[in-house]
């Protein structure tokens, strides 16, 4: 007799966990070390967070990939996301380009421009997938006058108010691409705050794909 | 169908939803206004091991729109397009609502508790954003006394 086979559909939360963990666990690892809760990570170390906090919720940990060449774009050349991750079977369930503003980073506006060309390529090339831009920074040095100045000339915005509306309001990024607000931690007593925007296209800038991982498991 | 007055407010110390394998719960309150727009304080319970108020945050925003629609508290929200327990309401609730998600000290990451704001998008996928309690209560525009929740109402069993 033929085995009955029991498939099961699973949507693990992907941007919830690294909303709520990634700030807290770059603070805990510089305390760790007996420096700040602010202090310098390289931006490699939060990457490495990132996998850590991702991994449990992904089905299979090869599924998340780095350092892997996705796309040749005409005028960004080569484009390597940070972190990519993979649908069980093939294709792409999306793409994360970090950014961090800690106690030491010298970020640029010219750096978080390249991002979003990135991801607006990624999103062009794989319209099913996810892509997310991250900022993980210090309270003092997201919201110094001087930096809110500076990053006036980018087209998204972490101003808390940005986050804390329902539903979330998409930013413009150019003619075809939006960037909608896909979760933040913002508390005041921890010295991290971290924010994530999900790349879209303008046609579909009330729908967010970032939230969950789905996959069907079947068992025997 | 009794006559609601508002605001309307109500608790559901334990509201019953689907889990992933087995029935959850958790603690609710909702005030709502002339309007109809709401505010949700979904609280997960303390001592409690079933799936929690994150990973079931649609099943139980749906199911507890679908109680209060039955008992008319959303007449006032969609008067143009008025289908009882149709998912047009409940893109409606979502997109006026605010939804607090609630992990009081001892139940979640935070040593002193955490409050999130869920915010759904027109497929009811929601996002999650950590602030402090008194930005919770800013933007939702009530006192911080309606977020918080005795630890005794939240212990699982009692």
């Amino acid at each position: 007799m033929a085995a009955k086979t029991r498939s099961q559909r699973f949507k693990p939360l992907i941007v919830e966990p690294l909303a709520k963990a990634l700030s807290i666990k770059v603070a805990a690892a510089n305390t760790e070390l007996n420096m700040s809760p602010d202090e310098h990570q390289a931006e490699l170390v939060v990457q490495a967070m990132m996998r850590t906090l991702l991994q449990p919720h992904i089905p299979c940990p090869t599924l998340i990939t780095e350092n892997e060449k996705v796309l040749d774009d005409p005028d960004l050349g080569g484009l390597i996301p940070d972190l990519i991750v993979k649908r069980v079977g093939g294709g792409y369930w999306g793409f994360f380009e970090l950014k961090t503003m800690l106690k030491s980073d010298q970020l640029t506006v010219d750096d978080v421009e390249r991002d979003l060309k990135k991801l607006s390529a990624y999103k062009q090339a794989h319209p099913g997938a996810a892509p997310i831009f991250i900022l993980v920074g210090t309270w003092t040095k997201l919201f110094s006058t001087n930096r809110l100045t500076s990053w006036s000339r980018l087209p998204i915005r972490y101003q808390l108010d940005q986050f804390q509306t329902t539903p979330p309001a998409p930013q413009a990024l150019n003619d075809n691409f939006v960037a909608i607000p896909a979760g933040s931690f913002a508390i005041e007593e921890l010295a991290i705050a971290c924010f994530m925007w999900e790349i879209q296209t303008r046609a579909e800038s009330t729908v967010r794909l970032s939230a969950t991982y789905d996959f069907t498991a079947a068992m025997t | 169908m009794p006559n609601v007055t508002f605001p309307y407010e109500e608790e559901f110390r334990r509201f019953a939803y689907p889990g992933i394998s087995r029935k959850g719960q958790c603690y609710l309150k909702v005030r709502v206004n002339q309007e109809g727009r709401a505010v949700f304080l979904c609280a997960q319970l303390l001592n409690y091991t079933g799936t929690s108020v994150t990973n079931a945050v649609e099943d139980i925003f749906v199911g507890v729109v679908e109680e209060l629609a039955n008992k008319g508290v959303f007449n006032n929200l969609s008067r143009r397009n008025w289908f009882k327990k149709s998912p047009q309401l409940e893109l409606e609730v979502a997109r006026t609502c605010r939804w607090i998600e609630h992990y009081p000290p001892g139940a979640g990451f935070a040593p002193n508790g955490s409050y999130a704001l869920v915010s759904f998008d027109k497929n009811l996928s929601p996002a999650w954003n950590y602030m402090d309690l008194a930005r919770a209560a800013t933007i939702c525009e009530v006192d911080q006394e309606f977020l918080r929740v005795a630890p005794d109402e939240l212990r699982h069993g009692s």
